[in-house]
């Protein structure tokens, strides 16, 4: 094949005109220049070891627990509305350096595994199993080796976690230049309540992972990332109202049981995490930080095990489905071996976000960071079973997927059936949460954010990433229109807004109604009048979202709102190698009058005494005293009326 | 593997551009040293491992032959960057680059390899790379370098991976971008050419080596003014 390359680009003939020539030569110096080095093999050129299919057994990772105290107190004054949303719970999670075994087989199970990052010593993290109305303080500590002395050698021992996708202040969000170094904490309040305290803003899945700036990609990969869910009153966490750990959370929260969805709950709740991974001969995790367009790995795997399986009970089972990246798109279908056919989805959620009610979907696109929520029902097969989760999306580059279907599907899950234990008292409600009204009046500034590359950097209307810099200033208590606009026809980005969750306006400049579903080029109607439950081909995330897929040449208009908190925030692209490649910018939330178009300074927004952070000098310098002397913060910001004028599709 | 296509066209080799290196050869006009080593390297038993820094031969400003590798990065602290004098005049690089020197100095214990890379070594020879490194005031630790496409096209194939996309051939050497690490530990970033010449230099101390922490974990932050910086 070298030698038909050659001749393909006319290398051969010039060498054959001067055979002559070069007959002085020995022929070895001569296969020198014909044949230069094969070092530069495309990205899965080099594939890893073979790893039996579903020959691990599924990671479901533990339900993080509180701690009773902290020590250090965290600073109340350091923390947008602390009073107001004072921490129900503590909790400590320490970032760490392990083995982890990716798969049961040698050389995966060789020396104990895989040298890995992650939390507790799992990857995917703990589960943080989070509650509206509980706010909670989550303590990160770096317990990674330095650099020098940290056996994964590819990634930046140096984190900021951010939550993917929590209405968070500032300080908490987890900003790509808020990191912590080994040795190091930081203070996570995670307050609890939807934007604006309007309840269809809640969220219900999401994640947690390593944001640091230009490293992201590097340490996700290496494991630091986890899961977050979020319950209320009808995603309550419990299937059976009548059980006594239901009753007493309802008496706690004054939950009426009719709001109770009782949707798949507890160990029928499972989380499934996918990243992409590629091994070395020894079973160790390869990563090449030279590679602009993004990194793929041959092995999938799901919540940290190649392609595993799961025995389910004959009865129903909520999933709660990440692509947690780097940089690989898929779209999932379900398959009964038994039958060998294609089997629907039950959808309950886009990018975290319940949809009005629940659809049945084909397949699941999902593009890096999105997540969907769905309800697998296992009763109608029988023990012994097999169901196999399946990826059909052809991606061999970085850059994003080739828009062709795998020849042959890949298997990434396996599910076993076995028998019921308990009777099944889950239910598929009708009706889930309505979305939020899209209120024009409240627009108070259009901008348009282009996504090109340049100079081997991808980049936001032709800006690289610079945290020093503020490239929109957006107004508290305003709702703003963005544009999302891919500049190439051969790169995909998943683009994500920090803080808050976008209602899609127009795909391509086709206006987006309400009740329509993105299903590729196509977009699906649900018909009103017909109350049983709709069907769809291709599930894309839905009308809310925080992940905007944009295909080569797409276009996305979003309208988003801003409230409860002031700061500092980032939007880029979800394919976090292009982001590590400097595609995101800054955008900050200001008091209303202080929005501005383009990009200034953030020493010169906040005043001259507002410069970059530096660690204190005093590793106690910001600990207060206890009992603290001072007053209590204030309240940063006062509540918004609500709006009247709502536009309603 | 459309990935050969890019790297001859990526080594001066593909296309109609690979003619005049290869026509010079065997117009039985001598090759040069550096690309004798390099090819040697590139090509001998066993080749090169994917992804490792090719150890090829290179010239640098002052005229003398170094390899790559052993010479310039191996252990050391190493910033990179593709340039041109000609392309110097649209985007500009090296005087963001002099500033970095400076900070170097200033703020870092220990050296950092600086090493801009041409990507045009016809009209980029040591001499006037030596005219340009005077111009901005390069130190003994900034380094030019120039020499054959194939040994410039392997340290550029390497550093500057785009995939298989026929768009990041030819003349995509992504010269807004410096790569930078600590070789001695493995560990690699990026971070844009332009960029404030002080937070370039920040990144070169996140890859240094450093000690095991001690005592109890230290509080980071937040602090009151985080959600402004
Ligand atoms: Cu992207």
């Amino acid at each position: 094949m070298k030698r038909r390359n050659l001749l393909k680009y006319g290398l051969a003939a010039p060498v054959a005109a001067g055979a002559a020539a070069a007959a002085a030569r020995s022929q070895d110096e001569l296969k020198r220049y014909l044949a230069p080095p094969d070092g530069f093999p495309p990205q899965l050129g080099t594939p890893s070891p073979y790893a039996e299919p579903f020959a691990a057994e599924l990671f479901v990772p533990p339900v993080k627990t509180p701690v009773p105290l902290l020590d250090p107190l965290p600073d109340p004054a350091a923390h947008q509305l602390y009073e107001q949303y004072q921490p129900a719970a503590f909790y400590e999670l320490r970032e760490e350096e392990f083995l982890w075994q990716y798969h049961p087989h040698p050389p995966y199970s060789n020396d104990g595994g895989s040298l890995s990052w992650g939390f507790d010593g799992v990857t995917p993290g703990p589960i943080f199993q989070a509650r509206y109305g509980e706010p909670i303080l989550v303590r990160r500590f770096n317990d990674l080796p330095p650099v020098g002395v940290s056996q994964v050698t590819f990634a930046l021992p140096s984190t900021t976690t951010h939550l993917h996708n929590g209405h968070t202040a500032s300080e908490s969000d987890g900003s790509p230049q808020d990191w912590i170094d080994s040795g190091e904490f930081w203070d996570h309040h995670y307050a609890n309540f939807p934007s604006g305290h309007d309840p269809r803003e809640k969220l219900t899945t999401l994640w947690y992972h390593d944001h640091r700036l230009d490293y992201t990609a590097a340490n996700v990969y290496a494991g630091l990332s986890g899961f977050y869910m979020l319950f209320d009153e009808h995603d309550t966490g419990f299937e059976d109202i009548e059980s006594q750990e239901y009753k007493t959370v309802a008496a706690k929260y004054n939950y009426d049981p009719k709001d109770a969805w009782c949707l798949p709950s507890g160990e029928f709740d499972v989380p499934l995490m996918l990243h992409d991974v590629l091994f070395d001969e020894a079973g160790q995790v390869v990563f090449n930080g030279f590679q602009t367009d993004g990194w793929l790995g041959d092995q999938i795997t799901v919540n940290r095990r190649i392609r595993p399986h799961f025995k389910v009970q004959r009865r129903k089972y909520r999933f709660r489905i990440i692509d947690g990246g780097p940089s690989r798109f898929y779209e999932l279908f379900l398959r009964d071996l038994q039958r060998d056919a294609l089997v629907d989805f039950v959808v309950l959620s886009g990018d975290g976000n319940m949809l009005p009610e629940p659809i049945e979907a084909e397949s699941i696109y999902m593009s890096v960071a999105q997540r969907v929520d769905v309800i697998i029902d296992f009763s109608k097969y029988e023990v012994g079973d097999h169901l196999v989760l399946e990826n059909h999306l052809l991606q061999d580059q970085g850059q994003g997927p080739s828009g062709r279907t795998l020849d042959r599907p890949d298997g990434i899950l396996r599910f076993d059936v076995v028998e019921l234990q308990e009777v099944d008292k889950s239910r598929i409600p009708a009706t889930l949460r309505p979305h939020p009204k899209i209120d024009l009046s409240e627009v108070r500034q259009e901008r348009t954010w282009a996504f090109g590359y340049a100079g081997g950097l991808w980049n936001i209307n032709g800006l690289i990433m610079d945290p020093n810099r503020i490239d929109a200033a957006v107004e508290h208590g305003t709702a703003e229109i963005w544009t999302f606009r891919n500049s190439g026809n051969a790169w995909s980005h998943p683009i994500h807004c920090h803080f808050t969750e976008f209602m899609i306006l127009e795909v391509n400049g086709r206006p987006y109604k309400p009740r329509e579903l993105q299903t590729g080029q196509r977009a699906f109607v649900e018909d009103p009048a017909d109350r049983e439950r709709q069907k769809i081909g291709r599930f894309m995330g839905g009308h809310r979202r925080d992940v905007a897929t944009l295909l080569p040449g797409d276009e996305v208009k979003v309208y988003m709102r801003f409230s409860d908190f002031l700061g500092k925030y980032v939007m880029h692209c979800h394919n976090v190698v292009h982001e590590d490649h400097s595609m995101m910018i800054r955008w900050d939330i200001v008091p209303p009058g202080e929005g501005f178009l383009g990009s200034r300074p953030a020493a010169v927004v906040y005043g001259a005494d507002a410069g970059p952070y530096q660690p204190p000098k005093d590793p106690g310098a910001f600990d207060p005293p206890y009992p603290d002397p001072r007053p209590p913060a204030g309240p940063h910001l006062e509540e918004r009326p609500a709006q009247a004028t709502y536009q309603d599709g | 593997m459309t990935d050969r296509r890019n790297i001859l066209k990526g080594m001066g080799l593909g296309g109609g551009a690979m003619l005049t290196p290869m026509a010079g050869l065997l117009a039985a006009e001598a090759p040069s040293p550096e690309l004798l080593q390099s090819a040697a390297y590139l090509c001998g038993p066993g080749g090169r491992i994917p992804g490792d820094i090719p150890n090829v031969a290179l010239r640098t400003h002052a005229g003398r032959l170094v390899r790559f590798r052993e010479d310039l990065v191996d252990g050391r602290v190493v910033m990179l960057n593709c340039m041109s004098i000609a392309h110097e005049r649209v985007y500009p690089v090296a005087g963001n680059l002099a500033r970095v020197q400076r900070l170097i100095s200033e703020r870092l214990s220990s050296d950092v390899s600086m090493l801009s890379l041409s990507v045009d070594p016809r009209n980029d020879t040591p001499e006037a790379l030596s005219d340009f490194a005077r111009h901005h005031g390069a130190g003994a630790s900034w380094t030019f370098l120039t020499g054959p496409p194939l040994s410039i096209g392997a340290v550029r194939n390497t550093f500057y991976n785009m995939g298989n996309t026929p768009a990041a051939a030819g003349h995509d050497c992504a010269l807004g971008l410096i790569r930078y690490g600590n070789a001695g530990v493995g560990l690699w970033g990026a971070v844009p050419a332009q960029l404030d010449a002080a937070q370039i230099v920040d990144r070169l101390t996140w890859v240094q080596r450093r000690d095991p922490p001690s005592g109890p974990s230290k509080r980071r932050g937040p602090n009151p003014r985080t959600f402004m910086t």
